[in-house]
């Protein structure tokens, strides 16, 4: 029989389990560990509740402290670059997926597109395609808001001329 | 923000798309959009871009990571620490097994757990010995998960001081002391020391294997022993409880009294557009206006500065540049750690490029003309002078990326626009190079002409604007 905020934890952990472990992955932490960090998060979230700490937003808070942990990995160990075989896998799904042409294209574009971002302009963009808004990314990353705006703007302007021009 | 009259920028449409823009902002932009066909335009292109993300996000990326375990663990949900926490007979001996090891292990070397507690010892001594007075007239600043409260507590923040630091176990009633934080140590089980001796201050780091806290860091000033600061670091969700002492200053005026105090009373000057250079002057000094997350904002009559994250370290040079700046309130939150710097790689260099190009626009933008109008000489010249500044480290960086791709630069000439035309538009032609160094295009023969081209023109441009007068 499970307490409320064990229901609670477990239905966050089985609703963002998956996000939050892609998450680790783009910030280099390798698979194994990023199970496990995962995890490692929503037990934290646990005992934060039952501290009785208040979580605002359930969202930003599970991928802020995967962060925090993913940076105290990083600290510990030397940090892994990202997968270098990733962009080679872009390009395979992007010309692989069962779309028409003009689809494939502008998915083919975007991947290279994407190569051609700065890490944190990845960054930006993954959270916010995860659902974040500006402050939470900018807590998340440690970083400002206007610098959030900055980094998510470049990185339109660039996803958008690669895919319209 | 831009005025009705004038297209609006992309940076602007995404926050409307985004609903980022405070909602009068927001007001004004529809209505230029009503009226503006180009806009609306390029309006529903950033839409259909996110949207294409969107798509590429799910259907590519996503994908294309590693998959997540097809079969998750269940989630071992421990044993939690309520606020009455009292540890299982198990755990205090397993913690004690663990603290002996320490102890024996530390003790076969060099004992900073011997030094931290002698050190504690004395700033508590010292604390004993202080004049009441001086204590009772120290204001101590706590932030914590975006919630600031000034100690004592002025507004009725006493019950929420007293529930977050029982929470963690921590003593509430003068939490930046050596006291507090001697009595939170000896209450951790197992626990491991450092100190760190720095030319100022000695800072005592204590990591604790259970309880609330997991890291505490109190810093002591060297000259007497006084707590100045204190860190402590939540286990649950590795945020940070922050504590400084802050000078005594007058507070900032509140909401405009309706009847104002007499002037004759002389009332806390309010910060003007020269205060906010001043703050823009000393954070660039030290390099901090390049997108490290630092806000300026002028209200209330102050200049506000936050700081969220950034090590310690670096937290203390921004204190010490605003130090001189008597209307600059600084305020740190939450600290998380900066990634490692940009790659020394042509993505690197674009980036670096881009930041002094965005701090070149954001000084045209915050200090505009009739702001620059109203500046003193010498503000004027430290605005020039940042301007000077952005300026070499740009075209430092162009001839970084024109050394990297091994491009002679063609002559470029024409007429020397002025400063805040460039300082405008340098983001774009930023971009536009950017662009060009981007995937296949850059491999491109036909393409480096044109690369080149850019970067002369960027580097002229740069020139321009270091002889800014």
């Amino acid at each position: 029989m499970m307490t409320p905020h064990q229901e609670q934890v477990t239905r966050a952990y089985e609703g963002a389990r998956d996000d939050v472990y892609r998450y680790l992955l783009m910030l280099g932490i390798p698979p194994p560990q990023a199970e496990e960090t995962a995890q490692e998060v929503f037990v934290r979230m646990y005992l934060a509740l039952e501290n009785g700490d208040a979580i605002q937003s359930e969202r930003a808070w599970i991928f802020r402290v995967a962060r925090n942990l993913a940076i105290d990995q990083r600290r510990r160990k030397q940090p892994a670059p990202l997968d270098p075989e990733l962009e080679r896998r872009l390009h395979d799904t992007a010309r692989g997926i069962e779309s028409d042409l003009i689809e494939r294209e502008r998915m083919e574009e975007l991947a290279l597109a994407w190569s051609g971002l700065s890490p944190k302009q990845r960054e930006c963009l993954h959270l916010r395609a995860e659902g974040l808004r500006y402050r939470e990314i900018a807590e998340s990353m440690g970083i400002s808001i206007s610098t959030v705006r900055e980094f998510l703007s470049r990185a339109i302007t660039k996803l958008k001329r690669a895919v319209h021009e | 923000m831009n005025s009705i009259e004038s297209h609006l920028d992309s940076d602007t449409l995404l926050r409307l798309i985004d609903e980022d823009l405070p909602p009068k902002e927001s007001f004004a932009v529809a209505g230029h959009l009503a009226a503006c066909g180009e806009c609306l335009e390029r309006l529903e292109a950033v839409r259909d871009v996110l949207a294409d993300y969107g798509r590429f996000h799910e259907e590519i990326l996503k994908p294309a990571l590693p998959s997540p375990p097809p079969v998750w663990k269940p989630l071992p949900f421990p044993v939690a620490r309520r606020r009455d926490w009292r540890p299982a007979v198990w755990m205090l001996a397993a913690a004690a097994a663990i603290a002996v090891v320490i102890l024996v292990v530390i003790r076969a070397g060099h004992p900073p757990e011997v030094r931290a507690a002698e050190l504690l010892h004395r700033a508590m001594a010292a604390e004993k010995a202080a004049v009441p007075s001086v204590r009772s007239k120290r204001h101590v600043r706590i932030r914590s998960g975006g919630r600031v409260f000034d100690w004592p507590s002025r507004h009725g923040d006493r019950t929420a001081i007293q529930t977050m630091f029982d929470a963690a176990g921590y003593p509430s009633e003068d939490p930046l002391s050596a006291t507090a934080f001697s009595q939170w140590r000896d209450a951790v089980p197992a626990k491991h020391d450092e100190v760190e001796v720095t030319p100022t201050s000695l800072i005592v780091r204590t990591s604790a294997l259970a309880g609330a806290i997991s890291d505490g860091e109190l810093t002591l000033r060297s000259a007497d022993l006084h707590a100045v600061a204190c860190k402590l670091r939540l286990r649950s969700s590795g945020d940070w409880i922050e504590m400084a002492e802050i000078q005594d200053q007058p507070e900032p005026p509140a909401l405009p009294p309706a009847a104002a105090t007499p002037p004759s009373v002389n009332p806390p000057a309010a910060a003007t557009i020269a205060d906010e250079l001043h703050v823009i002057t000393a954070l660039h000094k030290i390099g901090a206006d390049l997108g490290e997350p630092v806000e300026v904002e002028r209200t209330r009559g102050r200049v506000q500065v936050r700081v969220s994250g950034l090590d310690q370290a670096r937290r203390d040079e921004i204190r010490e540049a605003l130090a001189g700046v008597p209307t600059a309130d600084v305020h740190f939150e939450q600290a998380t750690t900066s990634d490692a710097p940009a790659a020394d790689d042509l993505i690197g260099f674009t980036e670096r490029a881009a930041e002094r190009a965005y701090a070149l626009r954001a000084l045209t933008r915050r200090f505009p003309c009739d702001a620059e109008a109203q500046m003193s000489e010498a503000d004027a010249a430290s605005l020039r002078a940042m301007v000077r500044d952005h300026a070499v480290a740009l075209g430092d960086t162009i001839h970084e990326i024109e050394r990297i791709i091994g491009l002679p630069l063609p002559d470029s000439s024409g007429e020397a626009a002025d400063w805040r035309s460039i300082a405008e538009n340098a983001p774009n032609e930023v971009d536009q190079l950017d662009r060009l160094l981007n995937g296949a295009a850059a491999r491109s023969d036909n393409q480096k002409p044109q690369i080149a081209r850019i970067l002369a023109e960027l580097d002229r441009q740069a020139r321009a604007l270091r002889s800014t007068k």
